[in-house]
């Protein structure tokens, strides 16, 4: 069965605001006015009393686990020390393979980022808690469904010589939709982004 | 109800489509499923949407044998250095922009690289160094349903196949006796003798040949079966099991082949063409593979052949009182 959301759920909301909050660590004033979490906020003021629904709580923990994955990459591209193999602790195959092959290339071509991406807002749109992992051909695992809207405006990536190779003309959003699965369900602890698709924008709207 | 696709192809295929793309070069909105920070793209339409469940084109191509060159140049990006295909038992994976092979030491199943999958293996991606070194870590680890680098649907028959192409399987030598020449220069042998016929024995032995794509190979291996003798009078073929036995002085004139390759012409060959007989002489070889996908199977049966022509003459004693 699927849940489709149209907003975040409560507790989720309030789990976002936190952590989406705790992510920026720039004053970047697109980024907190943009901090829809108001939006998210604004529902936060009247939680739910009963105990969030199993859908309630995946959907909590997934849209959670979005400022992680977005530190996640960041912390990989800024310090070409960290083991690639740290991606697997917020994201499978895959998500996990495409971003170790894009930033080890990154790495192995000298360049370097500065700056971080900031995520302005994270909602859960659908949730489906199937699990048959023995499922053939193809796995059935948990699954949220979380758009977000990420700020890249602070994230620049210079070569060798420092000369910038982002685009002139790069748009400052990413609107993605990441299909968030828990392949060991009901751990808590295991929810990971197996695909991201996104698109640039001018804006979280658009 | 979502389903995590295991593919490999898919997931890889999204990971090459991505890094084909030079880092400085902004791709095609049109084409790109997935950009990163900085606005590069890091997966595209093409391979995500019109493509699934195939792979990226083998890195190389290196049949173990005569012949045989890498099917694509294995190159570094951007510089476009051309670096070997094959480090041990890596291979380079042109998309990903490094050497690729499955781990010796497998991880536990319950750990997060496996993603919950219990199919496939746990591969490294380590980048080409040069013999020197960049800054920070150049390696990763991840799942994947078959070898990347090799397309998803290859059939180890087909590399089998590529692999016997590869290999010379010898044609028989035509030992032959009686092997007498006639006073024109003509050879012969002698109605009613026992025609011994046989190769030489370097001619039959098994033929090994391996073709790997990627990480996937196939060993084929041809085995000789039966050396034949197509009498060329008419009759029907004779064969032994082995390569037969060359006749020595010390065997006779009369006798018969202790391998059981002989024959025996009934009359001259006086009113064959040009008053010869062509004998054809054939190894018959059976072929067998195995694959490192533990696939095994068998490809048609081969006969190599080579004539021999020579005259089947009468023998006339002269009783001397």
């Amino acid at each position: 069965m699927t849940v489709i959301r149209t907003a975040v759920a409560g507790a989720a909301s309030v789990l976002l605001a936190l952590t989406a909050s705790g992510c920026s660590s720039s004053s970047d004033p697109g980024s907190s006015s943009a901090s829809t979490s108001g939006t998210s906020s604004s529902q936060t003021s009247s939680p739910s009393p009963t105990t969030p629904s199993p859908a309630e709580e995946a959907e909590t923990l997934a849209v959670a686990l979005v400022p992680d994955y977005l530190g996640t990459i960041d912390d990989l591209y800024l310090d070409p020390s960290l083991p690639l193999d740290g991606i697997h602790q917020v994201a499978v195959a895959p998500e996990a393979t495409a971003q170790a092959t894009a930033i080890g290339k990154f790495r192995s071509q000298g360049y370097r980022q500065t700056g971080r991406s900031q995520l302005v807002s994270a909602s859960a749109v659908s949730v489906d808690l199937s699990n048959n992992p023995a499922a053939s051909p193809s796995t059935v695992f948990p699954t949220v469904v979380v758009t977000a809207c990420v700020d890249v405006s602070q994230v620049d990536a210079v070569d060798a010589t420092g000369q910038s190779i982002v685009p002139p003309d790069r748009p400052r959003y990413l609107v993605q939709q990441l299909t968030v699965v828990n392949p060991d369900y009901p751990d808590t602890s295991s929810w990971r982004v197996s695909e991201a698709p996104n698109r640039q924008a001018e804006s979280c709207d658009g | 109800m979502r389903r995590v696709v295991l593919a490999l192809a898919g997931a890889l295929l999204c990971v090459c489509a991505s890094l084909v793309l030079s880092p400085t070069a902004v791709a095609d909105p049109a084409t790109c499923q997935q950009y990163d920070s900085h606005g590069i793209c890091v997966v595209g339409v093409e391979t995500a949407e019109d493509a699934p469940g195939t792979a990226a084109p083998p890195a190389a191509t290196t049949p173990d044998g005569d012949g045989g060159t890498p099917a694509a140049a294995c190159t570094v990006s951007p510089s476009g250095t051309v670096i070997p295909c094959q480090e041990g038992q890596a291979w380079w994976v042109q998309d990903m922009q490094c050497y690729v092979e499955a781990m010796a030491q497998q991880p536990p199943k319950d750990s997060p690289i496996w993603g919950g999958r219990t199919d496939g293996a746990i591969y490294s991606c380590l980048s080409y160094t040069g013999g020197g070194a960049f800054p920070g870590t150049n390696g990763f680890s991840f799942w994947s349903a078959n070898p990347p680098g090799v397309p998803a649907a290859i059939d180890p028959a087909q590399l089998a196949q590529q692999a016997l192409s590869t290999m010379t399987v010898p044609s028989p030598t035509t030992g032959r006796y009686p092997a007498g020449t006639l006073q024109d220069g003509q050879p012969f042998t002698v109605v009613n003798a026992y025609t011994w016929f046989w190769t030489d024995p370097g001619s039959f032995r098994a033929l090994t040949a391996r073709a790997d794509v990627g990480g996937v190979w196939a060993q084929v291996t041809v085995t000789p079966t039966a050396l034949s003798f197509e009498p060329g009078d008419g009759a029907v073929t004779v064969s032994c099991p082995g390569p037969g036995v060359a006749w020595q002085p010390g065997d006779g004139v009369w006798a018969a082949s202790p391998a059981g390759c002989d024959y025996r012409y009934p009359q001259s060959s006086i009113h064959q063409p040009d008053g010869r007989v062509t004998a054809t002489y054939g190894i018959q070889w059976s072929v067998t593979w195995t694959s490192s996908t533990g696939a095994t199977g068998t490809l048609p049966d081969l006969t190599t052949t080579s004539n021999a022509t020579f005259a089947v003459a009468e023998v006339q004693s002269v009783v001397i009182r």
